[in-house]
Protein backbone atom coordinates (compact mmCIF):
# COMPACT_ATOMS: atom_id res chain seq x y z
CA UNK A 1 0.00 0.00 0.00
CA UNK A 2 1.87 3.33 -1.38
CA UNK A 3 0.45 7.23 -2.10
CA UNK A 4 -1.65 5.98 -4.73
CA UNK A 5 -3.74 3.25 -2.86
CA UNK A 6 -4.10 6.16 -0.13
CA UNK A 7 -5.58 8.45 -2.17
CA UNK A 8 -8.10 5.83 -3.86
CA UNK A 9 -9.00 4.98 -0.35
CA UNK A 10 -10.01 8.63 0.45
CA UNK A 11 -11.05 10.38 -2.87
CA UNK A 12 -13.28 8.95 -5.74
CA UNK A 13 -11.35 7.15 -8.07
CA UNK A 14 -11.60 9.50 -11.23
CA UNK A 15 -10.52 12.22 -9.41
CA UNK A 16 -7.31 10.76 -8.53
CA UNK A 17 -6.88 9.14 -11.74
CA UNK A 18 -7.12 12.48 -13.01
CA UNK A 19 -5.00 14.47 -10.91
CA UNK A 20 -2.44 11.21 -11.63
CA UNK A 21 -2.65 11.77 -15.27
CA UNK A 22 -1.88 15.77 -15.14
CA UNK A 23 0.91 15.88 -12.66
CA UNK A 24 2.56 13.26 -14.68
CA UNK A 25 2.90 15.32 -17.44
CA UNK A 26 3.32 18.45 -15.73
CA UNK A 27 6.54 16.80 -14.28
CA UNK A 28 7.44 15.38 -17.31
CA UNK A 29 7.40 18.77 -18.91
CA UNK A 30 9.04 20.65 -15.75
CA UNK A 31 12.74 20.21 -16.88
CA UNK A 32 12.86 21.26 -20.50
CA UNK A 33 10.70 24.51 -18.99
CA UNK A 34 13.57 25.35 -16.40
CA UNK A 35 16.60 24.96 -18.94
CA UNK A 36 14.45 27.16 -21.23
CA UNK A 37 14.87 29.56 -18.35
CA UNK A 38 18.70 30.21 -19.33
CA UNK A 39 17.75 31.34 -23.08
CA UNK A 40 16.61 34.94 -23.36
CA UNK A 41 13.87 34.55 -25.78
CA UNK A 42 12.36 31.63 -23.57
CA UNK A 43 12.63 33.36 -20.37
CA UNK A 44 8.95 35.00 -20.17
CA UNK A 45 6.96 32.24 -21.34
CA UNK A 46 8.95 29.45 -19.14
CA UNK A 47 8.76 31.45 -16.16
CA UNK A 48 5.19 32.16 -16.52
CA UNK A 49 4.29 28.31 -17.72
CA UNK A 50 6.27 26.81 -14.66
CA UNK A 51 4.15 29.76 -12.40
CA UNK A 52 0.91 27.31 -13.70
CA UNK A 53 2.26 24.04 -13.36
CA UNK A 54 3.36 24.62 -9.47
CA UNK A 55 0.43 26.62 -8.86
CA UNK A 56 -1.93 23.96 -10.66
CA UNK A 57 0.00 21.13 -8.26
CA UNK A 58 -0.18 23.13 -5.60
CA UNK A 59 -3.91 23.43 -5.68
CA UNK A 60 -4.97 19.71 -6.39
CA UNK A 61 -2.18 18.23 -4.12
CA UNK A 62 -3.66 20.91 -1.55
CA UNK A 63 -7.44 19.09 -2.04
CA UNK A 64 -5.84 15.43 -2.09
CA UNK A 65 -4.26 16.77 1.31
CA UNK A 66 -0.63 15.89 0.38
CA UNK A 67 0.87 17.81 2.20
CA UNK A 68 4.49 18.12 2.17
CA UNK A 69 4.08 18.47 -2.34
CA UNK A 70 1.19 21.74 -1.38
CA UNK A 71 3.82 23.02 1.27
CA UNK A 72 6.47 22.53 -1.41
CA UNK A 73 4.93 23.95 -4.38
CA UNK A 74 3.66 26.94 -2.73
CA UNK A 75 7.45 27.95 -1.61
CA UNK A 76 8.15 27.29 -5.21
CA UNK A 77 4.95 29.12 -6.80
CA UNK A 78 6.61 31.87 -4.37
CA UNK A 79 9.77 31.75 -5.85
CA UNK A 80 8.64 31.84 -8.95
CA UNK A 81 6.35 34.75 -8.46
CA UNK A 82 9.69 36.48 -7.40
CA UNK A 83 11.15 35.67 -10.55
CA UNK A 84 8.08 36.65 -12.52
CA UNK A 85 8.45 40.19 -11.17
CA UNK A 86 12.05 40.83 -10.80
CA UNK A 87 14.44 42.59 -13.59
CA UNK A 88 17.28 40.57 -13.11
CA UNK A 89 18.27 37.51 -15.21
CA UNK A 90 17.67 34.37 -13.40
CA UNK A 91 21.34 32.82 -11.95
CA UNK A 92 22.53 29.59 -11.89
CA UNK A 93 21.85 28.73 -8.13
CA UNK A 94 18.15 29.40 -8.74
CA UNK A 95 18.42 26.69 -12.07
CA UNK A 96 19.79 24.49 -9.74
CA UNK A 97 17.87 24.87 -7.14
CA UNK A 98 14.29 24.41 -9.75
CA UNK A 99 16.70 21.36 -11.30
CA UNK A 100 16.53 19.60 -7.66
CA UNK A 101 12.99 20.44 -7.07
CA UNK A 102 12.05 19.17 -10.53
CA UNK A 103 14.03 15.27 -9.07
CA UNK A 104 11.87 15.65 -6.43
CA UNK A 105 8.71 15.22 -8.47
CA UNK A 106 9.86 13.04 -10.40
CA UNK A 107 10.59 10.91 -7.22
CA UNK A 108 7.07 11.76 -6.39
CA UNK A 109 5.41 10.59 -9.92
CA UNK A 110 7.49 7.17 -9.33
CA UNK A 111 5.68 6.88 -6.03
CA UNK A 112 2.30 7.24 -7.57
CA UNK A 113 3.55 4.86 -10.52
CA UNK A 114 4.86 2.54 -8.51
CA UNK A 115 1.99 3.01 -5.41
CA UNK A 116 5.17 3.33 -2.68
CA UNK A 117 4.99 6.02 0.20
CA UNK A 118 5.55 9.40 -0.48
CA UNK A 119 9.05 10.31 -0.66
CA UNK A 120 10.36 12.73 2.29
CA UNK A 121 11.02 16.69 0.78
CA UNK A 122 14.85 16.43 0.81
CA UNK A 123 16.17 19.36 3.69
CA UNK A 124 18.43 21.06 0.80
CA UNK A 125 14.96 21.94 -1.32
CA UNK A 126 14.10 24.34 1.66
CA UNK A 127 17.38 26.58 1.18
CA UNK A 128 15.57 29.02 -1.15
CA UNK A 129 18.42 30.45 -3.32
CA UNK A 130 18.69 34.31 -3.88
CA UNK A 131 17.68 35.19 -6.99
CA UNK A 132 19.46 38.21 -7.09
CA UNK B 1 25.04 23.66 19.33
CA UNK B 2 27.76 23.70 16.90
CA UNK B 3 28.48 21.99 13.87
CA UNK B 4 32.02 21.80 12.24
CA UNK B 5 33.98 19.25 9.57
CA UNK B 6 35.56 16.87 11.11
CA UNK B 7 39.26 16.77 9.55
CA UNK B 8 38.76 20.21 7.86
CA UNK B 9 41.38 21.01 7.31
CA UNK B 10 43.30 18.61 9.78
CA UNK B 11 42.43 16.28 12.67
CA UNK B 12 44.35 18.42 15.08
CA UNK B 13 42.75 21.53 14.46
CA UNK B 14 39.06 19.98 14.55
CA UNK B 15 40.52 18.94 17.85
CA UNK B 16 41.51 22.10 19.23
CA UNK B 17 38.52 24.03 17.74
CA UNK B 18 35.86 21.81 19.23
CA UNK B 19 37.79 22.26 22.75
CA UNK B 20 37.73 26.03 22.21
CA UNK B 21 34.42 25.96 21.05
CA UNK B 22 33.45 23.92 24.35
CA UNK B 23 35.22 26.32 26.35
CA UNK B 24 33.13 29.41 24.58
CA UNK B 25 29.72 28.37 25.99
CA UNK B 26 28.91 26.07 22.85
CA UNK B 27 26.58 23.05 24.87
CA UNK B 28 27.07 20.49 22.11
CA UNK B 29 28.70 19.88 19.15
CA UNK B 30 28.13 18.22 16.19
CA UNK B 31 31.32 16.47 14.67
CA UNK B 32 30.19 16.32 10.54
CA UNK B 33 31.80 13.30 8.72
CA UNK B 34 33.04 14.45 5.54
CA UNK B 35 31.19 13.24 2.71
CA UNK B 36 31.26 13.62 -1.07
CA UNK B 37 27.68 14.17 -1.59
CA UNK B 38 26.02 16.24 1.19
CA UNK B 39 22.80 16.66 0.19
CA UNK B 40 21.25 17.91 3.29
CA UNK B 41 24.21 20.97 3.44
CA UNK B 42 24.40 24.41 1.81
CA UNK B 43 27.72 25.15 -0.15
CA UNK B 44 29.98 26.07 2.14
CA UNK B 45 29.26 23.05 4.09
CA UNK B 46 29.83 20.70 0.95
CA UNK B 47 33.14 22.43 0.50
CA UNK B 48 34.68 22.00 3.65
CA UNK B 49 33.44 18.25 3.25
CA UNK B 50 34.93 17.82 -0.15
CA UNK B 51 37.98 19.82 1.06
CA UNK B 52 38.16 17.14 3.87
CA UNK B 53 38.23 14.03 1.90
CA UNK B 54 40.66 15.65 -1.00
CA UNK B 55 43.22 16.33 2.51
CA UNK B 56 42.73 12.57 3.32
CA UNK B 57 39.95 12.40 6.16
CA UNK B 58 39.28 8.70 7.31
CA UNK B 59 36.58 7.62 9.49
CA UNK B 60 39.70 6.48 12.14
CA UNK B 61 40.11 10.53 12.56
CA UNK B 62 36.67 10.94 13.73
CA UNK B 63 37.70 8.29 16.08
CA UNK B 64 40.61 9.87 17.42
CA UNK B 65 39.11 13.67 17.31
CA UNK B 66 36.11 12.27 19.67
CA UNK B 67 38.04 10.56 21.44
CA UNK B 68 39.97 13.73 23.26
CA UNK B 69 36.87 15.53 22.57
CA UNK B 70 33.47 13.83 23.82
CA UNK B 71 34.88 13.72 27.99
CA UNK B 72 34.67 17.48 27.86
CA UNK B 73 31.91 18.20 25.33
CA UNK B 74 28.77 16.92 24.83
CA UNK B 75 29.52 15.42 21.72
CA UNK B 76 26.92 13.69 18.32
CA UNK B 77 28.56 13.08 15.38
CA UNK B 78 26.47 14.40 12.35
CA UNK B 79 26.66 11.98 8.89
CA UNK B 80 25.08 10.95 6.11
CA UNK B 81 24.00 6.60 6.51
CA UNK B 82 26.20 5.26 4.14
CA UNK B 83 29.18 6.68 6.17
CA UNK B 84 27.90 4.69 9.40
CA UNK B 85 26.19 1.76 7.73
CA UNK B 86 30.24 1.10 5.98
CA UNK B 87 31.34 1.16 9.71
CA UNK B 88 28.57 -1.48 10.69
CA UNK B 89 26.20 -0.10 12.97
CA UNK B 90 26.17 -3.15 15.58
CA UNK B 91 29.89 -2.28 16.25
CA UNK B 92 29.88 1.56 15.84
CA UNK B 93 27.00 2.53 18.14
CA UNK B 94 28.53 1.17 20.93
CA UNK B 95 32.13 2.04 19.87
CA UNK B 96 30.74 5.76 19.55
CA UNK B 97 29.78 5.98 23.40
CA UNK B 98 32.59 4.23 24.61
CA UNK B 99 34.11 7.43 23.67
CA UNK B 100 31.43 9.20 25.33
CA UNK B 101 29.75 10.38 22.02
CA UNK B 102 26.08 10.57 23.25
CA UNK B 103 24.27 10.30 19.84
CA UNK B 104 23.77 9.99 15.69
CA UNK B 105 22.41 13.06 13.61
CA UNK B 106 21.68 11.25 10.57
CA UNK B 107 19.86 13.56 7.98
CA UNK B 108 19.32 11.23 5.25
CA UNK B 109 18.23 8.57 7.33
CA UNK B 110 14.34 8.36 7.25
CA UNK B 111 12.37 7.72 10.41
CA UNK B 112 11.04 4.72 9.37
CA UNK B 113 14.29 3.21 8.50
CA UNK B 114 15.71 4.68 11.57
CA UNK B 115 13.18 2.54 13.66
CA UNK B 116 14.95 -0.24 12.55
CA UNK B 117 18.04 0.50 15.18
CA UNK B 118 16.28 1.94 17.60
CA UNK B 119 17.01 -0.75 19.92
CA UNK B 120 20.60 -0.68 19.40
CA UNK B 121 20.33 2.82 20.10
CA UNK B 122 18.61 2.62 23.08
CA UNK B 123 20.60 -0.20 24.92
CA UNK B 124 23.65 1.77 23.86
CA UNK B 125 22.24 4.59 25.61
CA UNK B 126 22.61 7.12 22.34
CA UNK B 127 20.44 9.26 20.82
CA UNK B 128 19.10 9.33 17.28
CA UNK B 129 17.98 12.64 16.50
CA UNK B 130 14.85 13.24 14.77
CA UNK B 131 14.38 15.91 12.21
CA UNK B 132 11.11 17.62 10.99
CA UNK B 133 11.03 20.38 8.13
CA UNK B 134 8.33 22.45 8.02
CA UNK B 135 6.60 20.57 4.32
CA UNK B 136 6.00 17.89 7.12
CA UNK B 137 2.18 17.09 8.23
CA UNK B 138 0.91 17.34 11.31
CA UNK B 139 0.31 13.61 11.37
CA UNK B 140 3.98 13.12 9.86
CA UNK B 141 5.43 15.23 13.18
CA UNK B 142 3.05 13.58 15.97
CA UNK B 143 4.84 10.66 14.30
CA UNK B 144 8.24 11.35 14.42
CA UNK B 145 8.64 12.76 17.37
CA UNK B 146 6.92 10.27 19.49
CA UNK B 147 10.41 8.59 18.95
CA UNK B 148 12.78 11.76 19.49
CA UNK B 149 15.46 11.47 22.22
CA UNK B 150 17.44 14.58 23.33
CA UNK B 151 16.45 17.18 21.02
CA UNK B 152 14.37 17.24 17.97
CA UNK B 153 15.92 18.70 15.05
CA UNK B 154 14.07 21.42 13.36
CA UNK B 155 14.79 22.51 9.98
CA UNK B 156 14.05 25.65 8.90
CA UNK B 157 13.49 27.67 5.92
CA UNK B 158 16.39 29.99 4.69
CA UNK B 159 16.87 32.75 1.98
CA UNK B 160 13.07 33.34 1.61
CA UNK B 161 13.45 36.86 2.69
CA UNK B 162 10.87 39.03 0.19
CA UNK B 163 8.94 36.23 -0.79
CA UNK B 164 5.42 34.97 0.08
CA UNK B 165 6.60 32.15 2.52
CA UNK B 166 6.30 33.29 6.04
CA UNK B 167 9.58 33.21 7.90
CA UNK B 168 7.41 32.82 11.22
CA UNK B 169 8.38 29.42 12.47
CA UNK B 170 5.88 29.86 15.37
CA UNK B 171 2.89 27.73 14.18
CA UNK B 172 5.23 24.71 12.96
CA UNK B 173 7.26 25.43 16.56
CA UNK B 174 3.63 25.27 17.93
CA UNK B 175 2.70 22.00 16.09
CA UNK B 176 6.05 20.45 17.57
CA UNK B 177 5.61 21.07 20.80
CA UNK B 178 1.93 20.00 21.13
CA UNK B 179 3.13 16.12 20.42
CA UNK B 180 6.53 16.65 22.55
CA UNK B 181 7.80 17.84 25.40
CA UNK B 182 11.66 16.72 23.93
CA UNK B 183 13.17 20.40 23.44
CA UNK B 184 13.08 21.57 19.93
CA UNK B 185 16.30 23.02 18.13
CA UNK B 186 16.07 25.14 15.15
CA UNK B 187 18.88 24.63 12.30
CA UNK B 188 19.64 25.77 9.23
CA UNK B 189 20.35 29.71 8.17
CA UNK B 190 21.34 30.30 11.75
CA UNK B 191 23.79 33.21 12.23
CA UNK B 192 24.76 36.55 14.14
CA UNK B 193 21.50 38.14 13.01
CA UNK B 194 18.92 35.53 12.30
CA UNK B 195 19.67 33.49 15.67
CA UNK B 196 17.69 35.82 17.93
CA UNK B 197 14.67 35.86 15.78
CA UNK B 198 14.99 31.63 14.45
CA UNK B 199 15.37 30.82 18.53
CA UNK B 200 12.34 32.39 19.86
CA UNK B 201 9.77 29.73 20.79
CA UNK B 202 12.44 26.68 20.51
CA UNK B 203 14.81 25.39 22.82
CA UNK B 204 18.19 26.30 20.95
CA UNK B 205 20.18 26.80 17.44
CA UNK B 206 22.12 24.57 15.85
CA UNK B 207 24.51 27.03 13.60
CA UNK B 208 27.42 25.05 11.06
CA UNK B 209 27.65 27.05 8.07
CA UNK B 210 28.51 30.33 10.41
CA UNK B 211 31.21 28.31 11.61
CA UNK B 212 32.67 26.89 8.69
CA UNK B 213 32.85 30.05 6.50
CA UNK B 214 35.19 31.01 9.03
CA UNK B 215 37.08 27.92 8.53
CA UNK B 216 37.38 28.81 4.87
CA UNK B 217 38.91 31.97 5.18
CA UNK B 218 42.39 31.33 3.64
CA UNK B 219 43.75 34.57 4.81
CA UNK B 220 43.59 33.42 8.43
CA UNK B 221 45.65 31.07 10.21
CA UNK B 222 44.89 28.23 12.82
CA UNK B 223 44.63 30.24 15.74
CA UNK B 224 42.74 33.41 14.26
CA UNK B 225 40.44 30.83 13.00
CA UNK B 226 39.88 29.33 16.68
CA UNK B 227 39.92 32.94 17.86
CA UNK B 228 36.77 34.09 15.32
CA UNK B 229 35.26 30.77 15.64
CA UNK B 230 35.56 31.53 19.43
CA UNK B 231 34.22 34.86 19.47
CA UNK B 232 31.45 33.97 16.97
CA UNK B 233 29.85 31.04 19.84
CA UNK B 234 29.83 34.01 22.17
CA UNK B 235 27.91 36.26 20.55
CA UNK B 236 25.35 33.51 19.15
CA UNK B 237 25.05 32.41 22.78
CA UNK B 238 24.27 36.14 24.37
CA UNK B 239 22.12 36.28 21.46
CA UNK B 240 20.14 33.55 22.27
CA UNK B 241 19.79 33.95 25.95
Amino acid sequence: MGIRSDLEADFDFDIVDEFLDHFSMMVESMEIMILDLTKPKMYRRSVDELFRVFHNIKSASGFLKIISMNRLSKLVEDELELLRSSEVAINEETIAWLLNVSDMYSEWNDNFKNDTELSKVKFSLLKIPDIG
Amino acid sequence: MAYITSGYPEKSFTVDLALALGESGVDTLELGVPFSDPVADGPLIEKANHKALEFGFKFEHLREISKEVAPKVDTLWMGYFNSFYQQDMAKLIPEAREYGVNGLIIPDLPHEEALLYKNLFESNNMANISFVAPTDSKQRIAEVVKEAQKFIYMVAYTGITGSGVSEDLQPFLKDIKEFTKTPVYVGFGVNKKTAKAKVEGADGVIVGSAFIDILLKDELNYSQKIKECSELAKILKSEIN
